[in-house]
């Protein structure tokens, strides 16, 4: 071994569980999206009708939805390994599972509660938990990192599962899918997944201080005024007006996203926009997801305050609403995507950050998960509110201007959060300039 | 409308995509790559099996190299 070999620092291991999780999120997304493209072979080789296949998958979306602050309460409780190695090994053996589809039953019951409830176990709000216990200088980054893990899945699964579709039959894609995970994704998993760094004797962010020798906890100076310090305390966090705030503005994020996944191209249509050119505009949108959460990610650690980070994104969002209403035609839909695309998964890492900044890490994983079923909750409203006024008007226009106007409160309530006295990295920097 | 609202319910985050508008990009697709499916499907599965082989070569060299070994966590140990 020469001297600058020597020399050089190892790799911090948060980075391994940074990879681990960015690839767990890629598969486990990209089977779950890619359903899709066996709807209509299962169809014919079935007999079923859209509707009865649409039932089993919302009703899995449901089943994800609710039970995410349990699996959330379970990473607290047990930790992230355990949650993360179990939930992974049954969504894969549940995947594989579907390729030996026999009954409409079998399906509703692994795609409608065994899928989902395990997806639960490696979702965002798990991963994204477990990388901001490994970081806390470059939280906002390694979380928004984590999520661009799950549009990959969109763009590297999907795909798969289309052409080993086309070549072989969806029996043999669906088990290739669950293969990938139980035999690449599990593993990888199991190497990388840790807890937090005390565990391995090491800092966050791989810095050098030392962990408490007698507990192997690192013991930090100062603790957040709002901070949990146990996992069966998360309920506390509810009565204080940051989780309000984040939790409020997430709803409406939930409510400004899941009206567009659904409506955009049908509204595209409306506007004399062919198919084509709206699903184009929508994958470009989706495109930018992996830009967005990134740049915002890096920009909530480099620049003060994570809040107005998280509020700049809110106010984008609404402004690309007020592109799409206001300028007519295809010049509109590229304007809002090229907008739009940059807000549609940034806020979810900053909100799983400014929660960890604030609350602490002991029960993060419930607290996100109490934030996310809001997320999901106003996102699930948003579609039957749109669909009902598109029905009552014959247009658009009101339920998207509602949206729209809905993100300007959201920015300000994310605005307002009183960050510099809550989170953990404004009291670091106030005990810092006290030392000096 | 009820069957809009059911595709709805996955969309954003975790959740199926739209199956026309799938069969859409696969057309694109084809168009765009201009190979035959098995090859994209080696091409795409290099992708996904150089990811996990990447990242555990880096930590196995670096182990080797640097002598860097985490110390082992509680639970390996019980």
């Amino acid at each position: 071994m020469n001297s600058s070999q020597a020399s050089k620092p190892p790799l911090y291991f948060g980075w391994y569980v940074l990879a681990a999780t960015i690839f767990i999120g890629m598969v486990t997304t990209g089977a779950q999206s890619s359903f899709g493209i066996f709807v209509v072979p299962m169809e014919k080789e079935f007999g079923w009708d859209r509707f009865t296949v649409t039932l089993a998958v919302s009703l899995g979306a449901l089943v994800n939805g609710i039970t995410q602050p349990f699996l959330g309460r379970l990473f607290d409780t047990l930790g992230a390994r355990k949650v993360i190695l179990v939930s992974l090994s049954v969504y894969g053996l549940a995947i594989t599972l579907i390729s030996l589809t026999f009954h409409l039953l079998f399906l509703v019951f692994i795609l409608g509660f065994v899928s989902p409830f395990a997806l639960s176990g490696t979702s965002l709000n798990i991963t994204g938990s477990l990388v901001a216990k490994w970081f806390r200088r470059m939280r906002g980054t390694v979380v928004g990192f984590n999520a661009a893990g799950l549009s990959l899945g969109g763009f590297v699964l999907v795909p798969l599962a289309m052409y080993v579709l086309q070549a072989t039959h969806w029996r043999i894609a669906w088990a290739v899918l669950g293969l990938i995970i139980l035999v690449l994704a599990v593993p990888m998993a199991f190497l990388f997944i840790r807890d937090d760094p005390s565990k391995l004797g090491l800092e966050p962010d791989g810095d050098s201080e030392p962990a408490d020798a007698a507990t192997g906890e690192v013991t930090r100076r100062i603790l957040g005024p709002l901070e949990v310090l146990e996992p069966g305390k998360w309920a506390q966090s509810l009565r204080s007006w940051p989780m309000w705030q984040m939790s409020g503005s997430y709803a409406i994020c939930g409510f400004t996203t899941f009206i567009l996944s659904v409506h955009f191209v049908p509204y595209a249509l409306d506007q004399g926009i062919s198919e084509g050119t709206a699903a184009t505009i929508f994958g470009f949108m989706m495109g930018l997801n992996i830009l967005g959460t990134t740049i915002a990610g890096m920009l909530s650690d480099r620049i003060g305050g994570r809040k107005n980070v998280l509020a700049l994104v809110y106010l984008l969002r609404g402004g690309a609403y007020l592109l799409l209403l206001l300028v007519p035609s295809t010049l509109g839909l590229w304007a809002f995507a090229a907008v739009a695309g940059f807000s549609w998964v940034a806020t979810a890492s900053l909100t799983t950050t400014l929660t960890a900044d604030v609350y602490g890490l002991r029960a993060l994983g419930t607290i996100s998960g109490v934030s996310l079923l809001m997320h999901q909750i106003g996102g699930s409203a948003s579609v039957l509110f749109a669909a009902l006024l598109y029905d009552l008007t014959g247009s658009y226009t009101i339920p998207f201007a509602i949206a729209g106007a809905l993100l300007f409160p959201a920015a300000l309530s994310a605005f307002t959060i009183n960050e510099r006295r809550y989170s953990i990295r404004y009291q670091d920097l106030a005990a810092a300039t006290a030392a000096d | 409308m009820f069957n809009l609202i059911l595709w709805s319910i996955p969309a954003h985050h975790p959740g199926s995509a739209d199956p026309d508008l799938l069969e859409w990009i696969k057309f694109r697709l084809d168009h765009l790559l201009d190979l035959g499916p098995w090859a994209v499907v080696a091409l795409l599965g290099l992708v996904v099996l150089l990811i996990p082989i990447s990242v555990v070569t880096l930590y196995l060299v670096q182990r080797r190299r640097l002598g860097y070994e985490p110390r082992r966590s509680h639970e390996d140990q019980s």
